[in-house]
């Protein structure tokens, strides 16, 4: 009973195809919940459904299947109640460049309902959380990347909303902002916030989560805790070799060697998981020297998500 | 109250935009200042053209026994008080000095006088040849020296058609020395020309009066002026809607539509509090173009009823075609075919361009009518030529209907793309 009260968003047996009944099915009758309190992130490789899903939550697309509720609101019968209590942040940065920060927060600030006095006071605010407050009648056009990042956040925090959904909030911007985004989210959820986050980055879904969904082709393929879904490979090792040239038929010997799960080989590099790499690393070098190919180096990493989506899709989260 | 929000929030970013600003307001406003220019005030209040530099070279040798001379005659009609406004005359010496003037930009024409002048005018029996040299640049003032020219020699044909009907009724009612009579008829008629030439009030006066209708005669514009405004203002405020409706495809490309859409605002909230920026600005727009226009130009554009239907029905309309033809494109890169395509072909054929020429076919006029653009110029004339509110009620109605037509159409199309 307490479970399902603090459950802030309910996503049930959700999908959507593009253009049916021949496009494509983007998200699979995925199903999930969030917790109040919880950062959940939805990992996966660039078209594993993860934009798709946020964009139903968002209510911008009509799911073909199923429905998602958000603080009890379903995105399909009531998503102006539902999208009250949601703040969006948009993997691009949709800001008016023309207008300045303040005037681009209290724009979006009256979107959410706000006026008067409580829309200028949280102006205020958020104009110093994101650290604009010195730069507010500055033109947004004139902003660096990062604050334009920022302000991007900013936008989505003004109306306090309980659950915060952050698609990709990091692509493609430097490590410096990206750090800053990071702490943002963990500041927003020691605050209070729920936050639903995107990425197609491991290493920021393991920093930030909760429980992890890890996604690809339009399914929820694993969903856990990072602990939990580490467990999922067991005692596997991850080891990359760099070899001084491609071979087809040294991913053949390797896959065939005694205490090998895995093999994703690109370029040079391959990375395997194994079950014992003490036992195993002696094979994959006699395996090298039949063909005839030099092992140049050799990399054993404690399992990570890598490895767990290595082992679950036969793929790295960046092919 | 959010829609009015989304419209404030285009409004402001369109005031920033030095574009929309320069297309809305300064375009319009130049292309007109310049035609006002280049026509030396066309607009004033008399309605003249500035007066022509002439210079006249009269070569003309009477016969020692005439009894008046026609070279310096002609020279008296152009130097006349009622050629002031249209030309300043000045003598010269020879045929040479006075090209040389004209080559020289001294002067824009030269009438050259021939010795025989007189002589011709006289008796008829020879041919003259009346010179006039101009700078090929000018257009008009030509072609009023020409019929101010044409209309005098035709006074000296007259005087021969009267001499030999004079002859002839002598003749026939048998009464002798019938020439005797001729000098007499010379004299009568030279002191006819002379008092033709006097100020008003004189004896001869002119046998009609030009009179403009009594609504235009508050305007001190030039009606081809106030015509050629029109066209620029209905050009540019349907080109006005159609940018203004480009802003949802910006929206849309910038991701600032999907964030609104993700916002607690109903969607065709949004798209009508865009509709309402797209009307705004053209409100303004027109007000702004109206206003400017009776200060530099003087225009009058009419009773103030008439006015407000013929801008009402040009909004509705030019809104209803802007976000018409936005919502058959998919991004604002292919807008550029729409603007400067669509919208130019069917001013062209709407007489946006060709407002100001006075006696095109009447064919021109029901053609124009085929297009949206031809209603709004219909209602504007109307509209300047003094016609009263029941007068535009026809081209109102066509206007708000068609408009509200087009504006169903492109709003259907746009929130069906965005469901």
């Amino acid at each position: 009973m307490e479970e399902t009260q603090s459950i802030i968003l309910d996503v049930q047996d959700l999908s959507k195809q593009y253009d049916p009944p021949k496009g494509i099915l983007a998200v699979d009758g995925i199903s999930f919940q969030i917790h109040h309190g919880e950062i959940f992130s939805l990992l996966g490789p660039n078209g594993a459904g993860k934009t798709t899903t946020i964009s139903i939550l968002c209510g911008l697309l009509q799911p073909t299947k199923g429905d998602a509720w958000i603080f009890g609101h379903s995105v399909r019968r009531e998503p102006l109640l539902a999208k009250e209590q949601v703040g969006v942040v948009p993997q691009d940065i949709a800001l008016y460049p023309d207008l300045s920060a303040r005037e681009n927060l209290s724009f979006w600030g009256k979107m959410y309902g706000m006026r008067g006095p409580l829309l200028k006071q949280r102006v205020d605010e958020v104009l110093q959380i994101v650290g604009l407050a010195q730069r507010e009648k500055g033109r947004v056009g004139k902003y660096s990347g990062g604050m334009k990042r920022r302000l991007n956040i900013g936008v989505a925090l003004l109306h306090k909303p309980r659950l915060i959904i952050m698609d990709e909030p990091t692509a493609g911007i430097d490590p410096q902002s990206r750090r800053h985004i990071l702490d943002s989210v963990k500041e927003l959820n020691r605050e209070g916030s729920s936050v639903l986050y995107t990425t197609h980055y491991m290493e920021e879904a393991q920093e930030l989560s909760h429980r992890i969904a890890i996604m690809d082709h339009g399914t929820i393929v694993a969903l856990g805790s990072h602990q939990e879904l580490v467990k999922i490979i067991g005692e596997l090792d991850r080891v990359e070799l760099t070899v001084s040239q491609s071979s087809q038929s040294l991913w053949e010997a390797w896959r065939a060697c005694e205490g090998v799960a895995n093999v994703v080989a690109e370029g040079t590099l391959a990375t395997l998981l194994v079950e014992d790499s003490n036992r195993v690393l002696p094979r994959l070098f006699e395996a090298a020297a039949a063909t005839g190919i030099r092992i140049t180096s050799v990399q054993i990493q404690e399992p990570n998500l890598e490895s767990v989506f290595l082992h679950l899709t036969g793929r790295g989260l960046r092919d | 109250m959010k829609l009015l929000d989304i419209a404030l929030k285009d409004l402001s970013r369109i005031s920033r935009s030095p574009f929309g600003v320069g297309m809305a307001l300064v375009v319009p406003l130049l292309i007109t200042g310049l035609i006002y220019f280049a026509f030396g005030g066309i607009s004033s209040g008399s309605g003249s053209l500035a007066p022509a530099r002439v210079v006249v070279a009269d070569l003309d040798q009477p016969p020692a026994d005439a009894l008046f001379a026609a070279g310096p005659l002609l020279e008296q009609v152009l130097t006349g008080t009622q050629m002031a406004s249209l030309m300043q005359v000045t003598p010269l010496p020879s045929e040479g000095t006075a090209r040389l003037a004209v080559e020289n930009k001294q002067a824009d024409m030269a009438v050259i006088i021939p010795t025989n002048f007189t002589q011709v005018a006289l008796n008829g029996s020879n041919k003259a040849s009346l010179l006039v040299y101009f700078d090929p640049v000018l257009q008009v003032q030509p072609k009023i020296l020409e019929a101010i020219l044409r209309d005098t020699l035709d006074g000296f044909s007259g005087t021969g058609i009267a001499i030999a009907t004079l002859l002839e009724g002598w003749k026939q009612l048998g009464l002798p020395d019938g020439e005797s009579q001729i000098p007499d008829v010379q004299r009568q008629y030279v002191e006819w020309i002379r008092r033709a030439q006097a100020p008003e009030g004189s004896a001869v006066s002119s046998a009609f009066v030009l009179q403009k209708p009594a609504a235009a005669q508050t305007s001190d514009s030039n009606p081809l002026l106030a015509q050629t405004m029109a066209g620029m203002m209905i050009f540019f405020v349907f080109y006005s809607g159609a940018v203004v409706a480009m802003n949802i495809l910006q929206e849309d490309e910038q991701g600032t539509l999907a964030r609104l859409f993700s916002t607690p605002t109903a969607k065709g909230q949004i798209l009508l509090g865009k509709l309402v920026s797209v009307l705004l600005v053209m409100v303004i727009q027109t007000i702004l173009l109206l206003l400017l226009s009776s200060l530099l130009f003087g225009i009058h554009w009419g009773s103030p009823l008439s006015l407000v239907l013929a801008d009402l029905g040009m909004i509705a309309i030019a809104g209803g075609l802007g976000l018409f033809l936005m919502s058959l494109i998919r991004s604002s890169r292919q807008s550029g075919p729409i603007l400067g395509g669509v919208l130019t072909l069917t001013a062209m054929l709407g007489g946006l361009f060709t407002a100001s020429i006075p006696s095109l076919p009447p064919a021109f006029d029901v053609a124009n009518l085929f297009t949206p653009q031809g209603w709004a110029l219909q209602a504007w004339k109307l509209s300047l030529s003094g016609a009263g509110p029941l007068d535009l009620l026809v081209p109102f109605a066509v206007m708000l209907i068609l408009g509200l037509i087009l504006f169903a159409v492109g709003l259907f199309r746009f929130k069906r793309r965005y469901a």
